[in-house]
């Protein structure tokens, strides 16, 4: 067995782990990450896309509310070219308490997030599908965060400040040794082969599975994972964030992200963090709230409905609680104290827009107990990233009409057309990842997530990878159909007018064109194990 | 930001509806014969959800788009991409600005006034190389472009001074003679008002003014809506007094059928009411035969033509009723065209960076005309009988000239 | 002869064809369809009937197909009369089918899988898999919608790649089929391209030392006059070439809907492209049809008879709404549909999805019928994909499906107005 060393290992490549692994090797620890997927392949891959301005907080929990502004400030300084400044509304409709808008200013103002009535015509005129009927418009300081962005960028980031990120990689044991973690057992899911890496601290930011690796120090946490669906419109029906303004509830929010406008959440308290189906019902009670917002919403195209599961730490343990109201602040458990076992530390609840905040707190409390005085310093310092501008929507058509002008298309041309993705990028995405697996160059490079859903750009994407990676045409073909079978899952709850007319097309495509169903087994097309979540 | 407007916005919104299937693609007349041009989906509906009111935006190979409308006909699913492409140009000259040329080239109004004023000496800078070489050179209007020429009677002066054959018509018709009529083309107005009051309608022609289809292709979005709002106001009086609106332009009629609302985003009462009262001649006259079980008798015309519906006149989603008329006339033969599109597209083909895309689009009518070697080209939109007429050598005429001679005498 | 006025709604293959029966038996043809159908997106070739769940059918088994399919509503000589006639206009037009009812053609996808099919154009056929010698396939560098190194190996056929220039000269943006279609058109463009090409293929077999028999390249041989391009092409490279489907715009698609069309033209058919039609049914059933114009209003079409060949889910002939019905949507005929969304489709995205299956069940007139049997209107045909019972892409029958539908619709329909 192969053996490695590191100072601070971190579990888990979502926001937190990141954002941890950032702090670390920023504090000048010798760091490395382990991801048992790809990165955001767990909930910070699947979530509202909301940088919170705090204001959804302030009358429930102020306590967050206050974190969530003060890191927003943060985060669109370190990493802008992920979030897209786009001011987000509360807004009261015919459903909504007109009165709560006045409690809801006086909170804002106690927890000191910016929050601004204003005649209702400048949201209306601006949003012109928004419901007319809307009574009060408060603008607050939201943004839109594209998680494949951010965690790009923090990856490259760690990466450039000499932390280590290995994908696919999942932890499968804790070796512990005189009451103290002192190493991981690692599978590298592509190969299989199976290795220690010894390190001196273990920071477990594996967020819904932070159960697991609890348990695998013999400790008892209960995580309990809260399902989360939200539905992708096609387009983008608003360029501002809009929240109606009422207490937290289901199904209140609309998030502009790049191409599109997502409406949600449910939240439903579910057994596992791996097997969550969407249900109709919840697709209805979205489009139905959505409404609300926007009259005509179902007439609209609904892209794709997925779902995220919250990582939400339940303290008391036992007693039956509705999910919502466990609490959404983050903890650091020590399970030095809590377990007798050291050398492990868990990161619980939180939020996206959090993320930082959260490292600091982890990895000073590692600090503490590796006793070294090491100060944090990812607040000031911006993520290293190729922008250092806000995203905005046009940047990619930008692009794409400049190269035009430039008559370069023949040399470069768009592999998916629908989110502007040139081959450029699709082989740039390749070569860094190696990944045979689509849905890693999805999350590299947003191909296949628009209007067709991969009906064009997976085989050509396909194409690309088989030669640039020597793939057999068999493994090629599993590849793909592996990648339309992922897809596939977000579109099944959502096959009526425009989605089956696609659906009709992209079938025709691979069915009777490629004949894609003739040359791999249909019935069992294995997913990858990483990618097998609903 | 003025351009983009509720009802603008369903058509935007249609992009929805695409699911890229490239039928439009391969279609479109203008991606057929230019690679500068990435086509109908890619500018269309793929780059609409890029597309961001906000934030700037390098937006130009739309520019290349010349408005024909294929593509929303050919598209299954309604994506009204010709519209959607309108807006686009409209948005994106609204934030660079519209070029000089285009103004031009969007007015043919006050053009039209000075030139008929001043014809027949009006006429001769634009027949003259030299000068034309220049008007390239400084504004960009190509050299060859055909222009028409000015005649020095109007047709209003001309309907003021004719003797009604029909007072008390049966159907109150409002003529929309529109701009080329009145200043270039005044025998279509007389023609029209023959037809009209031989089967017994009564014939006004209200004040008007330019339908503002020339401003809105050239990107003049406001100014548009300001003529389109004119005209509203003027025609208004008569649809309350149960008249019909009649256009011999089918690019005019078009404006006041659809692009005033799915592209100008005008709201209202009163342009629906314009929207729904406005009729293409053929269309008023094939509707008027079957309401009144008419069957009219023509004079035998012993003829060979060609007849192009233009693409506007496609546009109207009304099928081909001039061929219907048409083919009632005994002793005529005609051919239709299976082109999509003559090329010009209004003002187009005009402009020097783009017209020899229009001179190629228009090879396949051409070469269609060439084969049937008609007298005449019969082709409701002006700007496409005067290009036809540039490239051909054969004359073309409306086809309500060709219906007015063969009325019984 | 009958006499009389024809709506047919949908400019789809059924539609086509319906309307160029119809109009050479005289009657009034109109075609209205809110766009262009399904040629544009397909193979360009006429699949009668290729699989048996997943075996390949040597010979069309049509007698296999459940009770309720389409095809058993045919009298016997339906779909050969009907292959024999487009195949007549197929050849008179410039665009030869090649093939038989007896036995199915084997042809290569563009990810080397062998597809069976009834008819295939003569620019499809020297890539017969019946044929067991090597293939050679182009990879056109800059291409983006035929990548032959994913169809290296699959077949019993040795394949080997050969590489050429996209264009003789540069395209300054990304190039649809058609647009390299349409470069094969045109004279002196075509060549230059198969100039450059005949350097990359003696270079080819100066580096191989093997000679090129047969060269695949994705459909894109000409637009207006395969034949020529073909010839013009195989004298350049001095061997066979063949196409290979790919990505939509489909190239022969075109071709057969542009000659469908011209014939439609030449025998005096109107065809409206763009409004959608909407319809009612009187209470002495007969059915009525109106088209949505520009101006949003509604033109009465007049007609003795009306042919839905319009379609199903994918061009709007059916349509599924959000509270998990579906609707037909000219007449709101009764459809054919399972009520519990989940079981409309299968787990895994390659299988046979039942949903393929809904749509109008008719009479052995191809006249509407509801769950009774109740004949739902006097006056209505319907033809093409919209009918119920068959799964086009599993069987592999789309086409002759819309070819002998369409064929016993007119028939029926002469039939009622003489
Ligand atoms: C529906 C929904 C909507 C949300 N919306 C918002 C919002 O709008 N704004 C906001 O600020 N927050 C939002 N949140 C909260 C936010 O998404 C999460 O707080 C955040 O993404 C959590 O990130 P994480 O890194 O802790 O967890 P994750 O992103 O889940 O990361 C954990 C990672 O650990 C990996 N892992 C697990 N086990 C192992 C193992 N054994 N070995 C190796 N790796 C392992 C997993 O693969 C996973 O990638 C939302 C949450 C949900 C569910
Ligand atoms: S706009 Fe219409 S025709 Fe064009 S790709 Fe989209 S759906 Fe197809
Ligand atoms: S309007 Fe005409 S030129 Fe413009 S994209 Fe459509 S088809 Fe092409």
């Amino acid at each position: 067995m192969r053996k490695q060393f590191t100072e601070v290992l971190v579990i888990g490549g979502g926001a937190t782990g990141l954002s941890a692994a950032r702090d670390a090797v920023m504090r000048g620890f010798k760091t490395l990450l382990l991801e048992k997927g790809d990165l955001a392949h767990g909930t910070s891959g699947r979530y509202h896309g909301l940088l919170h301005s705090g204001g959804r907080y302030v009358v429930s929990d102020p306590h967050s509310a206050r974190d969530c502004i003060a890191e927003n400030r943060i985060l669109r300084k370190i990493i802008p070219s992920a979030i897209e400044n786009t001011d987000g509304w509360f807004v009261t409709t015919p459903e909504d308490d007109p009165a709560y808008a006045d409690t809801f200013l006086a909170a804002c103002k106690a927890q000191g997030v910016p929050a601004e009535e204003l005649n209702v015509d400048v949201l209306l005129n601006k949003e012109r599908l928004l419901n007319q009927r809307i009574s009060r418009t408060i603008r607050v300081p939201d943004a839109a965060c594209d998680s494949f962005d951010a965690t790009h960028i923090l990856a490259h980031d760690i990466k450039a400040r000499g932390a280590k990120v290995l994908l696919r990689h999942e932890v499968i044991g804790l070796e512990i040794r005189r009451q103290k973690v002192c190493g991981v057992n690692v599978r590298n899911l592509l190969t299989d082969e199976e290795f220690l890496i010894e390190t001196s601290m273990v920071l477990n930011c594996s967020g819904a599975w932070a159960g697991n690796i609890a348990a695998m120090a013999g400790g008892f946490l209960k995580v309990t994972p809260g399902k989360g669906t939200m539905i992708a419109m096609n387009t983008r029906l608003v360029n501002t964030v809009v929240n109606r303004c009422k207490l937290p509830h289901d199904g209140d929010i609309l998030v502009p992200v790049g191409t599109v406008s997502v409406i949600g959440t449910t939240d439903i308290p579910v057994e596992s963090p791996d097997q969550y189906p969407i249900e109709d019902w919840e697709v209805e009670f979205l489009l139905n709230e959505g409404e609300a917002l926007i009259p005509g919403f179902k007439k609209f195209r609904a892209l794709r409905a997925w779902a995220g599961v919250r990582p939400l730490y339940d303290p008391t343990a036992g007693g039956k609680t509705e999910s919502r109201d466990l609490t959404r602040s983050h903890a650091v458990i020590d399970h030095q104290a809590r377990d007798g076992v050291g050398g492990l530390l868990t990161m619980v609840g939180g939020k996206f827009t959090t993320m930082r905040l959260m490292a600091q707190d982890l990895v000073d409390e590692a600090c503490k107990q590796l006793r070294t005085k090491r100060p944090c310093t990812t607040a000031e310092t911006p993520a290293e990233a190729p922008g250092t501008k806000h995203y905005y929507l046009a940047q990619r058509l930008n692009r794409w009409e400049q190269s035009h002008a430039q008559h370069t298309a023949l040399t470069d041309p768009i592999i998916c057309e629908c989110e502007l993705v040139p081959e450029s990028k699709v082989r740039a995405g390749i070569e860094a990842s190696q990944s045979k697996i689509l849905n890693d160059l999805r999350r590299d490079t947003r191909l296949g997530m628009g209007p067709c859903q991969g009906g064009f750009c997976a085989y050509r994407a396909n194409g690309i990878a088989c030669g640039m990676l020597a793939q057999t045409p068999e493994d090629a073909h599993t590849t793909l159909a592996q990648f339309l079978q992922e897809r596939w899952k977000g579109q099944r709850n959502l096959l009526w007018d425009h989605n089956l007319r696609q659906l009709e097309l992209d079938q025709n495509i691979y069915r009777n064109l490629l004949g894609l169903d003739h040359t791999v087994d249909t019935a069992d097309i294995e997913l990858y194990p990483t990618e097998k979540t609903a | 930001m003025t351009v983009i407007d509720i009802s603008s916005l369903e058509t935007t919104l249609s992009s929805d509806q695409c699911i890229k299937c490239n039928i439009c693609t391969a279609s479109c007349p203008v991606a057929a014969v230019t690679d500068k041009f990435p086509g109908p989906k890619a500018v269309g509906p793929q780059m609409q959800r890029l597309r961001q009111p906000s934030a700037p935006s390098y937006d130009k190979s739309v520019d290349f788009c010349n408005g024909c409308g294929v593509c929303s006909l050919v598209c299954p699913h309604g994506v009204q991409i010709a519209e959607m492409n309108a807006v686009a140009r409209a948005v994106q000259m609204d934030r660079d600005g519209v070029p000089l040329r285009n103004k031009m080239l969007g007015r043919p109004e006050p053009l039209g006034k000075i030139g008929t004023l001043t014809a027949p000496f009006s006429n001769l800078p634009l027949a003259l190389p030299p000068l034309r070489w220049a008007m390239e050179k400084t504004i960009g209007i190509h050299r060859k472009a055909p222009f028409p020429s000015f005649t020095g009677k109007r047709f209003r002066k001309w309907f003021k001074s004719h003797a009604p054959e029909n007072l008390i018509g049966r159907r109150k018709v409002v003529y929309f003679h529109g701009c080329s009529t009145n200043y270039y083309e005044p025998r279509v107005g007389k023609a029209v008002v023959k037809v009209l009051e031989h089967f017994g309608c009564k014939v006004s022609i209200a004040e008007q003014n330019c339908c503002g289809l020339p401003m809105q292709s050239n990107g003049e979005f406001d100014a548009a809506r300001e003529l389109a709002k004119s005209n509203i106001a003027k025609l208004m009086p008569y649809i309350r007094e149960n008249y019909v609106i009649v256009g011999s332009s089918t690019s005019c009629t078009l404006a006041l059928k659809h692009d005033y609302q799915n592209i100008l985003g005008l709201q209202g009462r009163d342009v629906e009411m314009i929207a729904k009262n406005t009729f293409d001649i053929f269309e008023f006259l094939d509707d008027l035969f079957t309401e009144q079980t008419l069957n009219p008798q023509f004079r035998r015309i012993k003829d060979a033509v060609f007849y192009h519906p233009p693409c506007q006149q496609r546009s109207h989603f009304m099928g081909q009723p001039a061929t219907k008329i048409l083919r009632r006339i005994p002793g005529l033969s005609f051919e239709v065209s299976t082109a999509d599109c003559c090329g010009v597209a209004g003002t187009y083909g005009l402009k020097a960076e783009k017209y020899q895309i229009s001179r190629d689009i228009g090879e396949t009518l051409f070469a269609q005309i060439d084969r049937h070697s008609p007298s005449r080209v019969l082709c409701d939109s002006e700007t496409c009988r005067w290009w036809i007429e540039g490239h051909t050598d054969v004359e073309s005429i409306h086809p309500i000239e060709l219906i007015a001679d063969a009325l019984p005498r | 002869m009958a006499d009389g006025k024809l709506l047919i709604v949908g400019a789809g293959l059924s539609g086509l064809f319906a309307g160029i029966l119809a109009a050479r038996a005289d009657l009034d043809v109109t075609i209205v369809a809110r766009g262009q159908g399904n040629l544009m997106l397909g193979t360009g070739t006429i699949d009668v009937h290729g699989y048996q769940g997943k075996a390949r059918l040597e010979v069309p088994a049509l007698g296999a197909l459940d009770d309720d399919h389409p095809y058993h509503k045919l009298s016997d000589y339906a779909l050969r009369e009907a292959i024999e006639l487009l195949r007549e206009i197929c050849r008179r037009r410039g665009n030869p089918m090649i093939g038989n009812l007896e036995k199915n053609l084997l042809l290569p996808t563009a990810l080397g899988t062998s597809r069976p099919t009834t008819l295939a154009p003569i620019s499809m056929v020297a890539g017969s898999l019946r044929d067991e010698s090597p293939l050679w396939i182009a990879r056109l560098n800059g291409f983006r919608d035929f990548f032959p190194q994913l169809m290296h190996n699959r077949l019993p056929q040795n394949i080997h790649i050969v590489d050429l220039a996209l264009t003789a000269k540069e395209f300054r943006r990304d190039a649809y089929t058609t647009d390299l279609a349409r470069m094969l058109d045109n004279f002196h463009k075509r060549e230059q391209i198969t100039n450059a090409w005949r350097k990359s293929i003696l270079d080819y077999r100066k580096k191989t030392g093997e000679a090129v028999t047969r060269l695949g390249l994705p459909a894109i041989l000409g637009l207006e006059n395969p034949r020529v391009v073909l010839a013009d092409v195989e004298d350049a490279l001095e061997c066979h070439v063949f196409e290979i489907p790919t990505l939509p715009p489909s190239v022969p698609g075109m071709r057969l809907y542009n000659l469908l069309r011209a014939e439609f033209l030449t025998l005096g058919g109107q065809l409206v492209l763009g409004p959608s039609v909407k319809g009612k049914i009187s209470k002495y059933q007969r059915g009525s049809a109106v088209m949505k114009t520009a101006n949003k209003t509604e033109k009465a079409i007049e007609a003795d008879a009306i042919l839905l060949a319009s379609g199903g889910f994918g061009h709007h002939g059916l349509v599924a709404n959000v509270d998990g019905s579906v609707t037909e949507s000219v007449f709101d005929l009764p459809v054919d549909y399972l009520t519990d969304r989940h079981a409309w489709t299968a787990e895994s995205y390659l299988d046979a999805h039942p949903y393929a299956k809904f749509g109008l069940r008719t009479n052995a007139q191809m006249q509407p019928i509801n769950q009774n049997n109740k004949l739902q209107a006097d006056n209505i045909w319907a033809c093409g994909s919209i009918l119920a019972g068959a799964d086009r892409l599993s069987e592999g029958s789309r086409e002759g499906i819309s070819l002998s539908t369409a064929f016993t619709a007119v028939e029926n329909i002469i039939q009622a107005l003489s």
